[in-house]
């Protein structure tokens, strides 16, 4: 999976190819570093993205639950329909707020 | 027809499960949304048995077995690990708000959402789990 980040606010994570079990290493480092930093507001473009498992929701879980308790946002943008089904199929679509 | 792979207990192993999916869908004719669907499902398993039946070793087998049969297509999962049914475990609430939703929990939930039938057994020192899928 490759990750592009824009710094400012909010900060911008652009994913693409697939989020699984195998490419969480790098994703979760991104999201640690992105948590660990003063950003309060991050959007997640999706729009690359073919693919997402569990290890990849269960990513997208911490960083929604842990900006929200700072007080910041995130938005996950840029939906292609298979990624909205699967998001549909957990749940996560009524969790995490998608434009 | 039937497509066997054998990999070991190593979360690195995962890339020859997506080259074997993907081949065995590819020459099987599978769409491409079914063919996701049972990549979710079944990487979910392989996870799971990689995650839970050997630990602390290492370098244990692992064999998948796909069969294509009358619209039907079966993925048998067998390891010689400790015994582990993913089928026992709940599903999770996914009616669940923010702050009540556990991270964990996913898993297998995908795969009984995405196959049609799942089962699990014992025999001797095997953990033999078997999904299927029915074809549209």
């Amino acid at each position: 999976m490759n990750i592009q980040i824009e710094n400012g606010d909010p900060v911008v994570m652009i994913v693409s190819g697939q989020s699984d079990t195998l490419t969480a290493v790098d994703f979760e480092r991104e999201i640690q570093k992105i948590l660990a930093s003063t950003f309060m507001n991050v959007v997640l473009d999706v729009g690359g993205l073919t693919y997402v498992s569990s290890a990849g929701l269960r990513l997208l879980l911490t960083l929604q639950k842990r900006l929200s308790a700072k007080g910041g946002t995130f938005v996950v943008k840029n939906v292609k329909a298979d990624i909205m089904e699967i998001f549909n199929i957990t749940g996560f679509s009524s969790i995490l707020t998608i434009e | 027809m039937v497509r066997t792979l054998h990999i070991t207990n190593d979360l690195e192993q995962l890339s020859s499960f997506k080259e074997f999916l993907q081949k065995v869908c590819s020459s099987w004719g599978i769409n491409e949304k079914t063919a996701m669907e049972l990549h979710l499902a079944v990487e979910e398993a392989v996870v799971n048995v990689i995650h839970y039946a050997y630990p602390g070793q290492k370098n244990q087998p692992i064999e998948l077995k796909v069969q294509y049969d009358a619209g039907k297509i079966i993925f048998t999962l067998t390891d010689h690990g400790a015994l582990f049914d993913p089928t026992s475990k709940e599903d999770p609430d996914i009616t669940l708000g923010l702050d009540e939703r556990p991270i964990g929990g996913l898993g297998i939930f995908f795969a009984r959402k995405l196959m049609t039938e799942i089962n699990y057994k014992r025999s001797g020192n095997k953990n033999i789990l078997t999904m299927i899928k029915e074809l549209p």
